[in-house]
């Protein structure tokens, strides 16, 4: 941060800890991480590294047991839950590793769903959600429901729906986990495309080649992340 | 949010329908329960008016622990006592007469009197019963008054009847000749003025029919002279009761103390105490309908909290989901409510018509004039809120949902 202005995502000192009975778990421990406009991070581990539970610590899904997540400088992580609330809907967007679609909904009504949670009028968000369909090459398969659609079609639309609202850091959860490789690589092909048109995106993976077409890889293990792989 | 919770339950089709019907089988059965209620505190106390200043000779024995029976169908006194109870001193005996009733047809709904109801009264003291309630068609007094015995067609053995309208419609099928009359549901039949009615083997030729702006027991009297109803009944000399009207208001005293006097076996029930038996009646079935509609409410109610904590749990993830991209409690909060707001609306077009329908059968052509659609927005606007009310849990449920926990909810 050599101009001094705050990164648009930072979290210092984060600490999660689960208590399962009696033992605690420390899914995540003392992370520092600063996210800048432009960044596309790929933060890797293997399976219960604590990747996913820390990206949702850095979406304001999950509350920290210490430490803080901060946008644009301003501390986001303590706050209650409906502030919490907005501040997703406004800022970040979110993309599931099993999509996560609303079933009932077409692809389209999927998209306008969250336009439409933002207060944006009818017209517009019908405009919006066409126009992202078309984006991510869904422009034909916009009346569709999610069970007509393939997996990449639907990871497609996943992330139509969370471009709706023009966040300014996309988190995208093994977004690639449940697609086969050409269609993984179409999925990361797109997350490219829309980082090169200067959307910020976090991506966890636990795919090396998926993780290396990101601009920076940082590596999770037992809570701890780095900027270099483990030696082991 | 409307249009999610509509799909949401599109999406559960056979649910959502017996849901929607449930809810809307409690309104239904609110509605006729208050109707009824409604029509019978208003029949009671038109009875009570109507009854007012008359006393009631009868057996003694006959005052259960339900109090007083009206009419007195189980109460039995000699025919002597009868008359010797019309010479006491105060009875207007133009206006007083013995009467035997019997229950010809079972009544339309409990507590109501029957469909059809024997009356033998001596002809020319009709007043007795009837009052002043006038006929809607043909006479309101058998022909042939105070003529002992009674005027009979003795050509066609023939002897006279004056029925309620509820009577009129029950002879219909079997009467020689029926004619139609408008009601608020539509032309119904009559037994006809002049036309023949057959009671248990013996004819009776219908002379008039009762204005229906009565109370229920005049709308389903069927007035016949004393001694046919005896006959027709098998009975000896015996009848139910004697129906007085004193000459002064000071004479209710006096003659009942001197039936209680020279009577052992009969006692006097005076207006006073129909009207409080009336109350008390009123009280119990109150008392009783409002268990049922408490319980169409509470049932309505549980429906529905049941209902959308399914479907909350089924939508775990989705709403999750929509927590995790930021949709706001109160958005998941209205989808909830929402849906519960349908099935509520849904159930009101359902109950609403069934409810109508089920009184016109129960309350036969006097429904139509009883339904109120007082009652029915009022029993739509109390379920609907008792509907909301119970959405409220799993709306909240809802609302806590973890997003973590539903991310991961597979």
């Amino acid at each position: 941060m050599s101009s001094g202005a705050p990164a648009l995502l930072s979290a210092r000192r984060l600490t999660r800890i689960f208590r399962l009975g009696e033992n605690e778990i420390e899914a995540v421990r003392d992370v520092d991480l600063d996210i800048d406009q432009g960044d596309f991070v790929a933060i890797v581990g293997p399976s219960g590294s604590g990747k996913s539970t820390l990206l949702y610590l850095l979406g304001l899904i999950d509350s920290p047991s210490a430490g803080e997540v901060r946008i644009r400088g301003e501390v986001a992580s303590h706050l209650g839950r409906e502030r919490r609330a907005r501040l997703r809907l406004r800022w970040l967007g979110f993309v599931f590793q099993t999509f996560n679609l609303l079933q009932l909904l077409s692809a389209r009504q999927n998209v306008e769903i969250a336009l439409r949670l933002a207060g944006v009028s009818k017209k517009e968000r019908r405009r919006r959600a066409e126009s992202l369909l078309e984006a991510v090459g869904l422009g034909k398969r916009m009346r569709h429901r999610p069970v007509q659609l393939s997996g990449g079609e639907r990871q497609r639309v996943a992330i139509a729906r969370a471009l709706a609202n023009e966040p300014d850091i996309l988190l995208a959860d093994e977004p690639t986990g449940n697609l086969d490789t050409q269609t993984g690589d179409e999925i990361v092909g797109l997350l490219e495309q829309l980082n090169q048109a200067g959307q910020t995106i976090v991506m966890v993976t636990h795919n090396m080649a998926i993780a290396g077409r990101a601009k920076r890889i940082l590596h999770m293990r037992d809570g701890r992340l780095s900027d270099s792989a483990p030696s082991d | 949010m409307i249009d999610l919770a509509l799909r949401q339950l599109a999406a559960k089709k056979l649910r959502t329908l017996l849901t929607i019907v449930g809810f809307g089988a409690c309104v239904n059965l609110y509605i006729v329960v208050t109707t009824v209620m409604s029509f019978i505190t208003g029949d009671l106390g038109l009875q009570v008016k109507r009854f007012a200043g008359l006393l009631l000779v009868q057996s003694r024995s006959e005052v259960g622990m339900t109090g007083i029976e009206w009419p007195p169908i189980s109460s039995s006194m000699p025919a002597v006592d009868a008359a010797r109870v019309m010479s006491l001193p105060g009875v207007r005996s133009e206006a007083s007469s013995p009467v035997t009733f019997a229950a010809l047809a079972p009544p339309p709904f409990p507590t109501a009197p029957p469909e059809a109801l024997l009356i033998g009264i001596e002809p020319g003291k009709e007043t007795a019963f009837l009052g002043d309630a006038p006929a809607m068609l043909g006479s309101n007094r058998l022909q042939g008054n105070g003529s002992s015995p009674p005027a009979t067609d003795a050509a066609a053995g023939l002897h006279p009847t004056v029925l309620g309208i509820l009577a009129a419609r029950h002879f219909a099928p079997s009467a020689s000749e029926t004619v139609e009359v408008p009601s608020p549901v539509g032309p119904i039949p009559l037994a006809a003025v002049g036309s023949t009615i057959n009671i248990r083997g013996h004819h009776f030729e219908v002379q008039g029919i009762i204005e229906p702006e009565t109370n229920q027991l005049l709308r389903s009297c069927v007035v016949v002279p004393l001694p046919q109803a005896n006959t027709l009944l098998g009975r000896g000399d015996t009848v139910n009761a004697v129906l007085i009207t004193p000459q002064r208001t000071s004479d209710i005293d006096t003659i009942q103390a001197l039936v209680e006097r020279d009577f052992a076996d009969l006692m006097v029930i005076n207006d006073k105490a129909l009207a409080e038996n009336a109350g008390q009646l009123l009280h119990r079935i109150t008392q009783l309908f409002n268990v049922v509609r408490g319980t169409a409410v509470a049932v309505a109610a549980l429906l529905i909290t049941i209902v959308m904590f399914v479907s909350v749990l089924e939508r775990t993830k989705e709403i999750g989901t929509l927590r995790a991209i930021g949709a706001p409690a109160r958005s998941v909060f209205a989808m909830v409510v929402a849906e519960s707001l349908l099935i509520a609306t849904f159930g009101a077009l359902i109950g609403v018509p069934l409810s109508r329908n089920v009184t016109e059968r129960a309350l036969g052509p006097d429904a139509a004039g009883i339904r109120s659609p007082r009652i029915e927005a009022s029993a739509v606007a109390l379920l609907t809120a008792f509907g909301l009310l119970a959405a409220l849990l799993p709306a909240a449920r809802a609302v806590r949902v973890d997003p973590i926990v539903a991310l991961r909810y597979e």
